[in-house]
């Protein structure tokens, strides 16, 4: 990837907070027209990376460049949309009036667009915030942030709080207009199977430093999950994280060529199975 | 038109369940040259998944021939998978659905059938490797 | 954006004008009542003397209830319901957003209640001699312009507390106790040195100060023979306090004080005095937005 063409991009990224680093040393770039899966542990960094990229808060350290340009003060770039994790709407506001806010706010908002998706949703225009159903709600927040019609958009734990058919559709929707638009979009979640289907990126965050980023094929492609018993020597690999039960044993490695080791049962891994493996290594050099 | 389901169980990756479940539908007929395959904005709207990842199935079928995609129109079948023997009226499956019944109807369960299909159908790959 | 502004605070601007509205209107009549009953003073009197006093501990509550309720909420609210977020993430200017908020909240309000005090002062022409000095506290503060002045003065706390302490509860006590602060400094250590009072020293003698009834005192004390100033103490006197006091070496008396022309020079003055605190205030609230804000 050329500099400049990441939607994301940031270099030695840092956030501290009164009570410590929020963020730190990170440095990634995410291609445009993917979905990225952001993951971690709460207190990870998830929201504060966001809210950086929305400049709603300042680096303490190092740059982060959204599309090119760095965040200002002049409101969030008009290309990116971001809804935090309350979905925060006026809760007094009919949905017709939050639209009409949206209008006021965006110069580049397209109302057709968004009542479309309010309708499709089956949210009547005249009801309050207030009284909306959680996915209701989230509906509404999705059709303020394409309101905006974004090319960057980031959802923080967009399906938090939903139950299934909401998620479902909730999800539904909004790769329709990945599909249409070619945005590039970036989920947040600590719920790591709402995601497997939906992204095709991953930046894995924890205790604010990035551990792992990159395409979820490839990444993927770059690991083995190795089951055996205990008393089998380890594969001649780089061990991300080794787990042994009294008689078994589950190694991940990370390695491209197959590892053809005698007695280990090779598998492939899941997006989760992956993601835990790293998150868990992460916490134990935490600890240690 | 096909629609496609996602076994996320499976193990196998997203686009390659798009692409067995196209050929399949090639395969049995439900597919003919000139059919339309769905957008990826109405393979997303019903699944949720991925865009990038029905793109990268039909960039597949594409390169194998089977489907082309025409610009502003949508992905089209090409060409069809369906032999003549593999139809319900064929030859070929009458003798098999002969063989099911005698293999049903002795000792051997459902599972066992499976077991049995699979690895036959293995050993022949293993024999001619560069497979059919 | 004021679209939004409006829609968000319409209900607060709505009610508050409703009340400045209210009150002016009882103005109106008390100063239409009052001049048909003239020059009866008596009768004014015995219909007025209660309400004239009750009345400007209300108006002078007045600013500060307005600042509580309109002011402390107005970003507050935004930041406990997390719309804050919402609001600084679209494509408008975090100090767009926030003057915008501010104009469309406070100015109604402050145009409404300088009228009030507009009204006020004319309103209450016909009962001022039931009144003391109306330079003094709480008289000057509840007419003229500085009523006016006070009200975007308690707004602009609240905002401002509000932006900064993030809780509207704590931004509306804080308002209370700010405001309350400044109008007792102001009155006590700043208005009677907006001009130099007027002096008047006189042979002494018992009784109230010979000075005009719209006079506002501001100090009076005791002189001897050389023209000094001396304090003396009345706890001793027995009998006739004017033997008393001449013992103790009183020669004359002296007061100083401000005539009544000068209200309108004094409102002037003390009303720009309140706007500059302002102006400091939302210096303030703009550096938060900046530097604080989430």
């Amino acid at each position: 990837m050329t500099e400049g063409s990441a939607a994301l991009d940031a270099a030695g990224l840092g956030k501290r907070y009164r009570r410590g680093w929020g963020l730190r040393d990170c440095t990634f770039q995410l291609p445009p027209g993917r979905v990225t899966a952001l993951i971690g542990p709460n207190g990870a960094g998830k929201s504060t990376l966001m809210r950086l990229a929305s400049g709603l808060i300042r680096p303490t350290s190092g740059t982060i460049r959204v599309l090119g340009q760095k965040p200002g003060r002049k409101g969030t770039h008009r290309k990116l949309a971001f809804l935090a994790q309350d979905k925060p709407l006026y809760r007094s506001f009919t949905v017709q009036e939050m639209l009409r806010a949206g209008a006021e706010l965006n110069p580049g908002w397209d109302h057709d667009y968004a009542r479309r998706l309010v309708a499709e949703a089956d949210v009547p225009t005249n009801a309050r915030i207030g009284t909306l159903s959680g996915g209701q709600r989230t509906r509404v927040a999705l059709a303020m942030a394409l309101g905006r019609r974004p090319a960057l958009l980031l959802l923080d734990e967009p399906l938090a709080d939903l139950d299934p058919l909401a998620r479902k559709e909730v999800m539904q929707t909004l790769m329709a207009e990945v599909a249409d638009m070619g945005m590039t979009v970036v989920l947040s979640s600590h719920v790591i199977a709402d995601l497997e289907d939906v992204c095709d990126h991953l930046l894995l965050l924890a205790g604010g430093r990035v551990r792992l980023a990159g395409d979820i094929e490839d990444l993927l492609g770059e690991h083995r999950l190795m089951i055996g018993s205990r008393d089998l020597e380890l594969p001649p690999h780089t061990v991300v994280e080794a787990r042994t039960t009294e008689r078994q044993a589950t190694v991940l490695v990370r390695t491209t060529e197959r590892v053809d080791a005698n007695g280990w049962e090779e598998h492939k891994p899941t997006l989760e199975e992956l993601a835990l493996a790293h998150l868990r290594s992460a916490r134990k050099e935490v600890a240690a | 038109m096909i629609e496609f389901r996602i076994d996320r169980r499976s193990g196998v990756a997203a686009y390659l369940q798009l692409v067995q479940q196209t050929r399949q539908a090639l395969r049995l007929g439900l597919l003919k040259p000139g059919d339309r395959l769905p957008t990826a904005k109405e393979v997303v709207a019903a699944t949720a998944m991925n865009p990038n990842t029905v793109l990268k199935a039909y960039r597949e079928l594409e390169r194998d021939g089977l489907v082309e995609a025409r610009r502003g129109l949508g992905t089209f079948v090409r060409q069809s998978l369906a032999r003549p023997e593999a139809a319900s009226d064929g030859q070929l499956r009458a003798e098999l659905t002969a063989w099911m019944d005698r293999a049903l109807s002795g000792a051997l369960e459902h599972e066992d059938v499976e077991a049995l299909f699979k690895a036959v159908l293995q050993e022949h790959d293993l024999r001619t490797p560069e497979g059919t | 954006m004021t679209w939004l502004a409006w829609r968000q605070q319409r209900l607060q601007i709505l009610i508050s004008i409703g009340l400045v509205l209210l009150t002016t209107a009882a103005l109106v009549y008390l100063r239409f009542d009052a001049a048909s009953l003239l020059p009866n003073q008596a009768a004014v009197r015995e219909r007025y003397q209660g309400l004239v006093f009750n009345m400007p501990l209300f108006l002078l509550a007045l600013p500060v209830l307005l600042g509580m309720f309109a002011g402390a909420p107005l970003f507050a609210r935004e930041i406990e319901q997390g719309t804050l977020v919402f609001g600084l993430t679209q494509s408008i200017s975090r100090t767009r957003w926030w003057a915008t908020k501010l104009a469309v909240a406070g100015l109604p309000v402050a145009v409404a209640v300088t009228a009030l005090g507009l009204v006020g002062s004319w309103a209450l022409e016909p009962v001022n001699f039931l009144l003391s000095s109306r330079m003094s506290t709480p008289l000057f503060e509840i007419q003229g312009t500085t009523i006016g002045a006070y009200t975007v003065l308690a707004f602009a706390i609240g905002a401002t507390a509000g932006l900064l302490v993030r809780s509207t509860l704590a931004g509306m006590a804080i308002t209370l106790v700010t405001y309350l602060g400044v109008l007792v400094v102001v009155a006590d250590v700043l208005r009677p040195h907006y001009q130099a009072p007027l002096y008047v020293a006189e042979r002494f003698r018992p009784g109230p100060l010979n000075l005009p009834s719209d006079a506002w005192l501001v100090g009076h004390g005791y002189l001897d023979a050389a023209g000094n100033e001396i304090s003396v103490s009345r706890i001793n006197c027995q009998g006739d306090i004017a033997t008393c006091f001449a013992d103790q070496g009183v020669v004359q008396r002296f007061s100083q004080f401000h005539p009544g022309d000068r209200f309108w020079p004094f409102q002037l003055a003390e009303s720009g005095l309140v706007l500059l605190l302002v102006g400091g205030l939302l210096a303030l609230g703009a550096w938060a937005l900046r530097r604080r804000l989430s």
